[in-house]
């Protein structure tokens, strides 16, 4: 009897204490089966995998994604190397045509180039040895001074790069300074983008009541069709330092991403003029992931929709007044001077 | 004095009080009250298949605090954690990856004892948990999708066994030629196994990232999608509690804690787990 008793109560310790260890061994049964790989084919797989469920271009840039694995597919081999690997998965991206689509490993970033599109339109030394004074202004992202020769009737503002310091401030002070011009001129060329709510901080002090400026919308399914409905995008005027003079706002190729969303904004107000070549686009925002064998990639998983509700400029949205520079005459930058001629 | 001594014999002392009798008396447990504070750390991992197929994994360090009440017929545990730690992902033993993640829970706990099962050694105790989680991670390497959020709200179902392992007589004992005596001391070894009834999460959309800011009209969960009945959810705790001698009922307790969560199946799983030994100071307060 005394047996069965310490039977029972061996067993009772063993029950609870041998169930606690091996239902914390189940945990490897709970989670899936670990997908860390470097084999070539499954990382290509899951890259095209990816790509087919959420990016948000195919119907408009026309890529067969069927096609594109069968091509690719065919250059991938057990045993390529990192490098070749790369070079297969990042051509294949570029077959979307997007420079919110690259690659990332530790020694290469694969890109798309919009900007040989068209041809280089724009140059810094041009700018700053014939239309601005040596000593002109840097207020936070902005580079700007009255255009040498207007008499103080333009004023000329830099925008390089939307790094989300715009603020009041810096912004309230520059348009202060040019509150008695006839006109201003927002140079964008070659500004590949940065923060989005630059857009609309920037945007706020050229409009006098809430503006529709575009739609966009989101990718939900894995159908490459399959979106939310268009949500708009609106700006609300600012308090103070209000521009609504006439605004030339200069664009290239290089103009880019949140570059692109100020260009396609400006066409919903009416006193700002894009002058200079279409945009590169960039106008799909970008998500981010990572392969099996720890790369990562980006990608566009929304779209950006007109007024209109039209998804065409992607491609580029395309300039009021079509300008090129002419490089035979480096004193002359054409683009500007075109600007000039609408204000004055 | 150096501060973290200070702070350590601030705690401890309280804890050597001379004070009450033992919260066993005649096989039954008083009633009982305690504020247990503790700290530990452990090894961890978490795979959000939305954004990354790679584990990644950690050894977070943990702080809580809760309020717990034991009595002969049941135990209510309310409580707070925090985890916090460095995680990185590997590919063939080469890091791939490095996020950061941290993850408040709160749980509440309530357990009747099972009579006719319970005696003067084992106590069965029988109810539910309710737990909630939110978890904040980031991974600059994810570009847009770098910051994750989740949100889990889980109901399960509790089963504890305690068993008494005090000594009740004094000991004599030698090591090596060091004779020493083992007084009586009051212990008890525990496990309690929580297993997930309902379960809800609150996750990133299918985008993941949300257009809100493209909008400008920015909003945090914008996107986000609830789902209740998915997924599972399981935990359990193991404590060894040592009353300290001629204490008012305080303790030491070290305990060894599972925890593991899953959103429902899919391509967009999210799955985390932690091991997490602990050591507590519980203060009686009655």
């Amino acid at each position: 009897m005394k047996k069965y008793i310490l039977l029972i109560m061996s067993f009772r310790y063993f029950l609870v204490f041998g169930l606690s260890i091996m239902l914390i061994s189940c945990e490897k049964l709970l989670f899936e089966e670990d997908l860390a790989t470097e084999d070539p084919r499954k990382n290509f797989d899951y890259l095209w995998n990816e790509c087919d469920r959420k990016y948000a271009y195919f119907e408009l840039k026309e890529v067969d994604w069927n096609q594109v694995y069968n091509e690719y597919s065919a250059k991938i081999y057990d045993g390529m190397s990192d490098d070749s690997l790369f070079n297969v998965l990042g051509s294949m991206l570029r077959e979307l045509q997007d420079d919110h689509t690259n690659l990332i490993s530790d020694f290469n970033v694969s890109f798309y180039g919009v900007y040989r599109k068209g041809q280089d339109n724009y140059d810094a030394r041009i700018v700053n040895d014939h239309y601005l004074p040596e000593d002109f202004y840097i207020s936070g992202p902005f580079r700007h001074e009255f255009i040498i020769g207007t008499n103080e009737q333009v004023g000329y503002i830099r925008f390089a790069s939307f790094t989300g310091i715009i603020d009041d401030f810096n912004l309230g002070f520059v348009l202060d300074r040019y509150k008695e011009t006839k006109g201003l001129i927002i140079d964008l060329r070659e500004n590949g983008g940065g923060s989005v709510s630059d857009v609309f901080d920037l945007l706020s002090h050229f409009v006098d009541e809430k503006t529709l400026l575009f739609y966009s919308r989101i990718k939900n399914g894995p159908n490459h069709d399959d979106f939310d409905e268009p949500k708009p995008a609106y700006v609300e005027p600012s308090k103070d330092n209000r521009y609504t003079k006439k605004v030339m706002v200069l664009v290239d190729r290089g103009t880019y991403s949140a570059g692109s969303f100020t260009a396609l904004s400006s066409k919903a107000i009416p006193h700002l003029k894009l002058v200079g070549d279409t945009t590169g686009g960039g106008l799909g925002l970008p998500n981010g992931g990572q392969l099996p064998n720890g790369w990562t990639y980006r990608f566009s998983i929304t779209q950006t929709l007109d007024l209109s509700k039209s998804n065409v400029h992607e491609g580029g949205v395309p300039p009021d007044i079509h300008v090129l520079i002419n490089w035979n005459d480096l004193s002359r930058d054409e683009v500007i001077e075109r600007a000039l001629e609408e204000i004055l | 004095m150096d501060k973290k001594i200070l702070l350590l014999i601030v705690l401890v002392i309280p804890l050597m009080a001379n004070g009450q009798e033992p919260i066993v008396e005649n096989g039954q447990q008083k009633k009982s009250a305690y504020l247990k504070v503790g700290i530990g750390a452990g090894a961890s991992s978490f795979r959000d298949q939305a954004t990354s197929p790679l584990f990644y994994q950690g050894t977070p360090i943990s702080a809580f605090v809760s309020r717990v009440k034991v009595s002969d017929r049941k135990e209510t545990n309310l409580g707070v954690s925090f985890i916090a730690g460095e995680y990185t992902a590997e590919v063939n033993e080469k890091q791939r990856g490095m996020s950061s993640f941290s993850s408040f829970n709160t749980s509440y706990s309530r357990l009747y004892q099972l009579q006719n099962w319970s005696d003067e050694n084992w106590k069965y105790k029988v109810g539910g948990t309710l737990m909630m989680t939110a978890n904040f991670r980031s991974n600059e390497k994810l570009q847009n999708n770098s910051f994750g959020f989740e949100g889990f709200l889980n109901l399960l179902g509790s089963f504890k066994v305690s068993r008494d392992v005090s000594r009740e007589n004094e000991k004599q004992k030698k090591f090596l030629f060091i004779n020493y005596t083992l007084k009586p001391r009051e212990r008890i070894l525990s496990y309690q196994l929580n297993l997930g009834l309902w379960n809800s999460s609150l996750r990133n959309g299918y985008a993941y990232i949300n257009q809100s800011s493209v909008i400008n009209d920015y909003s945090f969960l914008d996107g986000y999608v609830l789902k209740t009945f998915s997924g599972l959810r399981f935990s359990s705790e193991l404590n060894y509690t040592l009353f300290l001698l001629g204490a008012r009922n305080n303790a030491v307790q070290i305990s060894y804690v599972w925890d593991a969560v899953q959103t429902e199946a899919g391509a967009e799983v999210f799955a985390m787990a932690f091991h997490v030994f602990r050591l507590s100071l519980l203060y009686n307060t009655k």
